[in-house]
């Protein structure tokens, strides 16, 4: 017996057995669902390949950013509502965050009240589900507006009613280029002017009121242009016609649910995050930094930010990654977004389930891998050198 | 003259504003001009506040009630809603002259959560462990039944409030021996196993819970044989476990990551092997140190039950959502806010309490599970 089983006692012949056993069970594994799969989608008649993709779509998706009609491919809706997942968590992205910002800032701040009620929104919103937040915005609140007939008018040029925000867009004329052209050229020489203080400042110690400089020229500068110019653009005010609201662009009132109720629930994950980071700053950072003679703001800006920044990125991706996962809940309150069409609009006309599985997993997974990225090149780009 | 002091003086009482309530007042709330303005900026809105949630949800509010029409006006709640149709939130669909059965269901429930919330000295743990096991069974049978002469009832009539809970119950209870086994995994050695399970987390974390809910509906009958006989209910409760033992495994893998290095080169000098270190030495630390994360994801389980009504299953919210568009109370938006309003302080309790339950966990010391 004990020549027979001496080799087990090698840690790494052991170990290699442990892996490959692994291996060969879930190759074994798959290939019976595999072969389950295949018999039961022929019994079923189900019918499989990708060819369904350049068929004809046949329903409207509201809103779409770019040019599609029913008449357009299923393809096309596909791209057209994963356009519209990846605007809303971009921009409840950027609102969550500022909004978590000023929660923080609140929690942290040295008024009871304002922590006190920094502290009530955040358990208010963190403890309630997501979807009933939607719910309540979309089926209570924004359907609390007025009717189409007596909007509430902002100055004859906005106009708020149960079926959106109506507002006006700008038309630009042709001369507008050169406005933009002036504000590139603004923006590309203030970083120039930034790149040159931050090296002079580090050479020579001298400060140079770079910021100031720099967003004085970005606003002054088109705006200068521009009345030279006599105002090259033109508003598209949204006039009401015989039924509804035309010209002017509009946000439908299942964008602005999702939009609140993404950015007041993750903005309470957010500011509680951003407060943990500041927090985990050590006190003497802070006192020696006033010690040298720093400002309150330097301070902050030069000190303690940077610091709690290592400890911000990991979760506040986690919840940057929670968010674009959390609009897969839009379409329970009609807004066109990728889930949706894949669930509620494709599956049910073509019937090819598997695919259009295979395609939203992916679709997910790369907005998830995308963001895990961009976060991770931030971190490396803001790391502290040396740690 | 005399130089030397014989007698102590008397100390100077301190300066007016450095003590007391003043100074409690004063570095509060008027600190700065800044912080002065926005007291009195919040003081007001609390004010408002607090008087409009008072008229709205006790003044001009309606109690009772049997439809739409009983709640007119829009500037008060109308809980008619919620006491017309409060025994469907609370037991669903479930045969009405068998409501005895989940009362004890829910008497249980409570008495678990009582295990877990206060000490009983020395039988603590015997207790909670006793409790952890005899609940589910207990409640399995109670709840579905066809045992010991107790009438069969399929589980999609479970609806309401106890749906909530049951999915939640199962989630985690289902979730957290998976999940300790990918975590197991992911902080294997072996590189094949490791690699394995990083994948299995990473992919289920990476995607919408909902997608993953329809796609165990839809595609688990395609995937195993006889797959349609799985109810579609079971169907989600598997999604739900699946899903959730990768957010317990990363939270075992914060738990197993804060053990010192030191304790597993030690058992190992001890000649314990992997699962002898693992059970007697590891885990009980390494649990012990991932509850507070443990009760967070627990919260979020609770909050994600909400999904599955996008299935067309009656949770709390489902039936609530299902109500509203009744023939009954179909109505204006305000018996809409009503309801979720109730919905809310229903989920906040429940959420709430386990927040408080895991704060109180992160101040102790030592904590038993």
């Amino acid at each position: 017996m004990r020549t027979l089983f001496s080799f087990w006692r090698k840690e790494g012949l052991r170990s290699l057995t442990y892996q490959w056993g692994v291996v060969a069970a879930l190759v074994c594994v798959l290939i019976w669902v595999y072969d389950t799969a295949t018999t039961n989608m022929a019994r079923l008649g189900l019918k499989t390949g990708f060819d369904f993709l350049n068929d004809e779509a046949g329903f409207p998706i509201s809103p779409a950013l770019i040019q599609y009609t029913p008449q357009s491919t299923y393809f096309d809706a596909i791209v057209v509502t994963l356009l519209n997942t990846i605007t809303l968590s971009v921009i409840a992205i950027f609102l969550a965050t500022i909004l978590g910002f000023f929660i923080a800032i609140s929690k942290l701040s040295p008024n009871l009240l304002l922590r006190k009620f920094g502290n009530a929104y955040v358990e208010v919103f963190r403890n309630i589900p997501l979807l009933l937040q939607l719910f309540f915005w979309y089926f209570a609140a924004l359907k609390m507006l007025p009717g189409k007939r007596s909007s509430i008018n902002f100055f004859d040029v906005a106009f708020l009613n149960i079926e959106g925000f109506f507002f006006p867009l700008p038309v630009l004329k042709d001369e507008a280029q050169i406005i933009a052209y002036t504000l590139l050229t603004a923006l590309l020489t203030s970083f120039a002017i930034w790149i040159w203080a931050r090296n002079r400042q580090r050479n020579t110690g001298k400060p140079f009121p770079s910021l100031l400089l720099g967003v004085s020229l970005v606003i002054l500068l088109p705006l200068i242009v521009a009345w030279v110019l006599n105002f090259p653009i033109k508003w598209d005010i949204p006039k009401f016609g015989k039924f509804n609201f035309n010209g002017g662009g509009s946000l439908e009132p299942e964008f602005t649910a999702m939009l609140f109720g993404l950015t007041l629930y993750n903005a309470a994950f957010i500011g509680e995050i951003i407060r943990a980071g500041i927090l985990s700053v050590h006190k003497g950072q802070k006192e020696a930094a006033v010690s040298i003679g720093f400002t309150q703001m330097q301070t902050y800006s030069q000190v303690v930010v940077p610091q709690a920044m290592r400890f911000i990125i990991p979760p506040i991706t986690n919840q940057y990654l929670n968010l674009a996962k959390s609009t897969a809940l839009a379409g329970a309150i009609g807004y066109a977004d990728f889930f949706w069409a894949m669930d509620g609009a494709i599956a049910p006309q073509t019937g090819q389930v598997m695919e259009l599985q295979v395609v939203t997993l992916a679709g997910y997974l790369g907005i998830s891998l995308f963001i895990a990225m961009l976060m991770a090149i931030y971190n490396r780009v803001t790391r502290i050198p040396g740690r | 003259m005399e130089p030397i002091q014989t007698s102590f003086k008397t100390p100077k009482s301190p300066p007016f504003q450095s003590q007391g309530a003043r100074l409690w007042l004063r570095s509060n709330f008027f600190s700065s001009w800044f912080n002065t303005l926005i007291t009195i900026l919040l003081l007001y809105a609390i004010v408002t506040l607090g008087i409009f949630i008072l008229e709205w949800a006790f003044v001009n509010a309606v109690w009772f009630g049997d439809s739409a029409r009983s709640c007119p006006n829009s500037n008060g709640a109308c809980w008619a809603f919620v006491t017309d149709r409060w025994r469907l939130f609370v037991y669903g669909l479930y045969p009405h002259e068998l409501y005895w059965r989940v009362n004890i269901v829910y008497i249980l429930a409570s008495l678990t959560i009582l295990s877990f919330l206060f000490s009983y000295g020395r039988t603590t743990k015997t207790f909670r462990l006793l409790m952890i096991t005899i609940f589910p069974v207990a409640a399995y049978i109670l709840l579905i039944g066809n045992y010991f002469g107790l009438k069969y009832v399929s589980p999609e009539d479970l609806g309401g409030l106890l749906l909530t809970l049951v999915i939640a119950s199962i989630s985690i209870l289902g979730s957290i021996p998976l999940g300790l086994f990918l975590a197991l995994g992911r902080m294997s050695k072996l590189t094949v196993i490791s690699k394995l399970c990083m994948y299995f987390i990473e992919f289920w974390r990476g995607v919408p819970h909902i997608v993953i809910i329809v796609m165990f509906v839809a595609l688990l009958p395609i995937f195993i044989p006889d797959g349609g006989k799985i109810d579609v209910v079971v169907r989600a409760f598997i999604a739900f476990i699946v899903f959730n033992s990768a957010y317990m495994a990363e939270v075992f893998r914060g738990g197993l990551q804060s053990i010192p290095r030191g304790q597993f080169e030690a058992s190992r000098a001890l000649g314990l092997s992997y699962w002898k270190m693992m059970g007697y030495i590891i885990l009980p630390q390494a649990m012990r140190n991932s509850v507070p994360a443990l009760v967070n994801t627990c919260i979020s389980i609770f909050k994600e039950t909400t999904i599955v009504m996008l299935i067309g299953f009656s949770d709390l919210l489902g039936i609530i959502q299902l109500s509203l568009e009744s023939s009954d109370w179909v109505g204006p938006p305000h018996i809409f806010s009503s309801a979720y309003t109730f919905a809310a302080l229903v989920y906040f309790i429940f959420t709430y309490g386990m927040s408080k339950y895991s704060e109180r966990l992160e101040n102790r010391s030592n904590v038993d599970l």
